[in-house]
């Protein structure tokens, strides 16, 4: 029975990539429900209630695309699956600010939906690959930042909010960088 | 302007950007190759015995073509349509087929255990409010002690030398199933006790449903190779069951005119489900392990038969082995 020695699992390059592929599955679902009142106001929703669309189509979009997300896993290079869904959430999460109308946050969301599955299963299909017999300790690290993101990005979005400048350019210009 | 709004999905973005650029420039893990005995047909229980499955050997078999791989079926196989062969080798992992009876109680128990998990982090902050009542900050930290204490677990779980999945899983169980009767009879006023109960069984409900999740994933790939599409498929298991849990215990919820015990109750009925199914996954592969050393036997006896027969019926003069050698 091969040891599993948390020494050598907490060495490996590959877990802390994947630990981050999951803590950004955590921001993204973390992030929806402190976001709503202001995004509600800036797309001219009547209410945040308005919204209950948004935060449903992506989870059913998350679902829809679990199965064809796995199909594809076992055709194509998994890091290359994972690197799609994380360039597709980088694009539909960048283009949050710029909306100003509820259908086009419904259309952002089947696409955050999406990738959801592209991160969080093609990591999964990693780990195992990676970690083999000792795979479950490697599992319950990794998901374990998902659940530290969950606690983060509440308290990271109050404080970017209270403390962050004003500047238009200034948005733009991390935009260009980021993309 | 430019506020904290902005700054977060900027933020974001660039984080995944990031990441996508290591992702790429990374080079990807192979698939499970030979040290994984289910990658090449070969069960293992937890004392670590390996038993090679019939059907299954390193020419075909039965899964190239999605037919039964398992010697001697009585349930169907799943037929999945990704284990056509695959020359490059990739999709190693994906020709087994894996029996139905196994796959689905284990999709069902993803769901379940989401379910529960899911159900307890949305409706607590509610239900507390409600029932305890909470301020809004409170409550809030309530809910927080939930994950945090989810998120620690899940961390120390992964920090624990030779933790076995079905160990993991079946302390969860009893750890979160045990906290949650507690807090439903505390809830239904049968068990009078301090307001600290409520944070520590809290505390501990979501210490443990935090390992469920992953360990239901380890504990199937000791059933079966985990392909892409049956990770997708837990994945499914699980966003459904995240979806469909919080609603039915809101139903009932409101039905029941808003006794929190009800949330509680639901939490513990998709975590004991959770647990069953598990059951039948587990005897399902019991199960087909045991048909498949009976199948083994069954070939080791007819093999011993041919290659004592042959020499005799040959006189002696030539001894021929092929009967009890290994066919490669």
């Amino acid at each position: 029975m091969p040891s599993s020695s948390p020494a050598r699992m907490l060495s490996n390059p590959y877990l802390y990539l994947y630990t981050f592929g999951s803590f950004s599955n955590g921001l993204f679902i973390s992030l929806r429900g402190p976001i709503i009142p202001e995004l509600a106001s800036r797309v001219g929703a009547a209410s945040p209630a308005s919204l209950g669309a948004y935060l449903g189509i992506g989870g059913v979009s998350g679902g829809i695309f679990a199965v064809p997300t796995g199909l594809l896993l076992d055709k194509a290079d998994p890091h290359a699956v994972f690197a799609a869904g994380c360039v597709l959430r980088a694009l539909s999460v960048g283009a949050m600010p710029l909306c100003t109308a509820i259908w086009q946050v419904n259309a952002l969301a089947v696409a955050q939906g999406a990738t959801l599955p592209m991160i969080g299963v093609s990591i999964r299909v990693c780990l195992v690959r990676v970690f083999h017999e000792r795979c479950a300790a490697a599992l319950n690290f990794t998901m374990g930042a998902f659940g530290l993101a969950s606690i983060v990005a509440p308290l990271a979005f109050a404080a970017l909010d209270a403390s962050m400048p004003s500047g238009k350019g200034k948005f733009i210009l991390i935009i260009v960088w980021a993309i | 302007m430019f506020t904290g709004f902005d700054a977060t999905f900027v933020a974001c973005a660039v984080c995944y950007v990031l990441l996508a650029l290591v992702a790429s420039v990374a080079k990807t893990p192979p698939p499970e190759d030979g040290d994984d005995g289910a990658a090449r047909g070969i069960v293992g229980d937890e004392l670590g015995d390996e038993i090679p499955l019939p059907g299954n050997d390193e020419d075909g078999g039965g899964g190239a073509d999605g037919t039964d791989n398992r010697g001697a079926g009585d349930a169907s196989s799943s037929g999945d349509p990704s284990s056509s062969g695959d020359p490059s080798g990739r999709g190693d992992a994906s020709s087994t087929a894996v029996p139905l009876v196994v796959l689905v109680p284990m999709v069902a128990y993803m769901g379940l255990n989401v379910a529960g998990e899911v159900t307890f982090g949305s409706w607590i902050f509610t239900v507390a409010r409600a029932r305890e009542g909470l301020s809004v900050s409170t409550a809030a930290a309530l809910t927080s002690t939930f994950w945090a204490c989810f998120t620690a677990t899940r961390f120390a779980l992964g920090l624990i030398p030779d933790l076995r999945p079905l160990t993991a899983l079946a302390w969860s169980h009893v750890a979160a199933l045990s906290a949650l009767a507690t807090l439903a009879m505390y809830w239904s006023g049968s068990v009078d006790a301090s307001g600290w109960a409520l944070w520590l069984l809290t505390g501990s409900i979501g210490a443990g449903t935090a390992g469920l999740f992953p360990n239901g994933i380890a504990q199937g790939r000791r059933m079966f190779p985990l392909t892409g599409l049956r990770q997708a498929l837990f994945e499914l298991g699980a966003a459904t069951g995240a979806g469909a849990g919080p609603f039915l215990a809101a139903r009932w919820y409101a039905a029941s005119g808003e006794d929190a015990m009800t949330i509680a109750v639901s939490c513990a009925v998709f975590l004991a489900g959770g647990a069953v199914t598990l059951c039948f996954a587990l005897g399902a592969d019991a199960r087909l392990k045991r048909i498949a050393l009976d199948v083994l036997d069954d070939e080791d006896d007819d093999a011993t038969g041919a290659g004592i027969r042959r020499p005799l019926l040959d006189g002696g003069e030539e001894v021929d082995i092929e009967g009890v050698m290994p066919r490669r």
